[in-house]
């Protein structure tokens, strides 16, 4: 019995002594809030037609598309005021969501984004799914304690606290939650992209660059009619998502550094050659998350070092150029 | 901050393995949710469903999937009455190709428009597909799913009649519109292997769906 309830507080230390991931549910915080306002601000002038109650996805249709349990407080009522005030306050709400974070504002973020992704669901990205999820376990974490406001008071308490304490672990099990779901994306991405033939044969990339709908550049559907380059990019895409979820288990650092930054490579890419800018960046806000503190840290520190190594790269020439004496013609010929 | 070697205390332990609970119940549905359909998974499906709906719902094949290997567009039509009194029917009018390009208009922040048209493309490939499987039913069994087919899809056609409605308006800006058609068409993707076949292969336009005569609706928003 005894040996028991030692593994059981064993596990409870470990998951109620020190708050884990706080940089990365922090930079997590910022993306979501970001990209909320972004997709608002993208279709502002349309906002009627989108969301609005005289749009073309009727207040009765909506309602109808919602499923069991489903909300939207754009529902509520169908005057052009309260639509108004919401969808202002989406916006309003998700900028200071970005910036000070905290439970009550997460939670407001979270009814509010809800709402408006249930108003019109025609005009959801995918990413929208993931943030919709995430931020339910945000509700239940600190995203605060770093890029905010009051940030180093409140890492000061924290550290202040002795002793295992119920919110660390709530904290913990919500940042679990997050990296856990994330990994499960990209590994059931990785499994859906491994068994599709279009994949294997690397030509993914070709049809996809010739849908209008995804279709930024004339240069992108060019180079993806290299058969080379499509095929590296597709197995590159197949290898890094299937690769994920080991690498944020892995206890080598640089595995999970370099994966994560691999993955985050290809949703830049996806932002600019597909413009699924939201989605892109909802996916890098995720990925962030799944990143440990100290893995930030070295980053850190290795571009301090990197800058630092610059720095003195070009100090020694600017010092030089700065310490030169003019030299006259009659002091060179005496020279 | 530290590790204790102090007991923990019985409440924070009770209290911490209670929040554990859920955690590992949402794990285990989860995994089972987004595994790919087998005997297994389809006898624990049922209760996952139960936990994870609506608000962990989640398709991530959206993030794997067979690219379309066709591009689709959206012919629409408007029924008209002329200043004379004469009701007259336009030729049907390409719209989606000029929407999904929208967003390369402000590349930094695009429109989501284009999501509207993949929505409604999607609803007419759900749609053909059943409706051809209806036509294999025996003759006395037709009507009644027709009649189901069409009354599931309600919702979906109420939302293109309004979508449509207000793309008339926009098109038509000074006219009497009275009712809108749209025809869903595929135009397949020049093959992988034929990319650099020149002259390039000229893909049939294939008419996936076409909608009946949809009555106007005033006062959309454009």
């Amino acid at each position: 019995m005894n040996r028991v309830t030692a593994r059981l507080d064993a596990l409870v230390l470990r998951l109620a002594c020190q708050e884990r991931r706080l940089i990365g549910l922090a930079m997590l915080r910022i993306v979501i809030g970001f990209a909320t306002v972004l997709y608002c601000l993208a279709d502002y002038d349309r906002r009627q037609f989108l969301w609005g109650p005289t749009s073309f996805h009727s207040a009765e249709v909506a309602s109808k598309l919602l499923p069991k349990w489903g909300f939207s407080l754009f529902l509520v009522s169908n005057s052009q005021l309260w639509f108004e005030l919401l969808f202002h306050a989406v916006i309003v709400v998700s900028i200071a969501f970005m910036i000070f974070g905290g439970r009550a504002l997460t939670l407001a973020q979270a009814v509010l984004m809800w709402s408006l992704h249930f108003r019109n669901q025609d005009v959801l990205e995918g990413g929208d799914n993931l943030a919709q999820i995430l931020i339910l376990f945000m509700v239940f974490s600190v995203s605060n304690a770093y890029f905010a406001p009051g940030a180093k008071q409140r890492r000061a308490r924290m550290r202040a606290e002795n002793g295992p304490t119920v919110g660390t672990a709530v904290h913990n099990l919500a940042a679990y939650l997050v990296v856990f779901q994330t990994c499960m994306l990209y590994l059931t991405a990785g499994y859906w992209k491994i068994t599709g033939k279009v994949w294997q044969d690397g030509a993914a990339m070709y049809y996809i660059s010739r849908l209008s709908g995804f279709q930024m550049s004339t240069t992108y559907a060019h180079l993806m009619s290299s058969a080379f380059l499509g095929t590296t990019i597709c197995y590159f895409t197949i290898f890094t998502e299937l690769a994920f979820p080991f690498a944020v288990l892995s206890a080598r650092p640089w595995v999970r550094k370099t994966n994560t930054l691999a993955i985050e490579a290809m949703h830049l890419g996806i932002m600019t050659c597909m413009g699924l800018v939201c989605f892109g960046m909802l996916m890098i806000g995720a990925d962030c998350a799944c990143l440990r503190d100290e893995d930030y840290r070295a980053l850190y520190r290795w571009a301090v070092r990197l800058k630092d190594t610059v720095a003195e790269r070009i100090r020694p020439s600017v010092g030089l150029s700065r310490n030169l004496i003019p030299v006259t013609e009659e002091q060179h010929a005496s020279a | 901050m530290v590790p204790t070697t102090a007991p923990v205390p019985a409440r924070t332990r009770a209290l911490v393995l209670a929040a554990l609970v859920p955690v590992v119940l949402f794990t285990a549905a989860c995994v089972v949710y987004n595994a790919p359909a087998s005997p297994a998974r389809n006898r624990l499906v049922g209760p996952v469903n139960r936990v994870l709906e609506p608000y962990f719902a989640q398709d991530w094949q959206l993030f794997g999937p067979t690219p379309g290997d066709s591009v689709s567009l959206v012919y629409m039509a408007a029924r008209m009455k002329t200043p004379s009194g004469a009701v007259v029917e336009t030729p049907p009018v390409e719209i989606e190709d000029a929407i999904d390009r929208s967003p390369q208009d402000f590349p930094i922040n695009p429109t989501k428009l284009p999501g509207v048209l993949l929505a409604f493309d999607e609803t007419a490939q759900k749609y053909t597909q059943q409706a051809t499987d209806i036509k294999k039913l025996p003759a006395d069994q037709k009507a009644a799913a027709q009649t189901d087919l069409d009354k599931s899809f309600a919702t979906n056609f109420l939302e293109m009649r309004r979508f449509f409605s207000a793309q008339a308006a926009t098109l038509y800006p000074h006219n009497e519109i009275l009712a809108v058609k749209a025809t869903f068409k595929d135009r397949p993707i020049v093959p992988f292997s034929a990319r650099y076949a020149n002259p390039q292969p000229v893909e049939p336009t294939d008419p996936e769906l076409e909608t009946s005569w949809l009555d106007y609706v005033p006062g959309v928003a454009q």
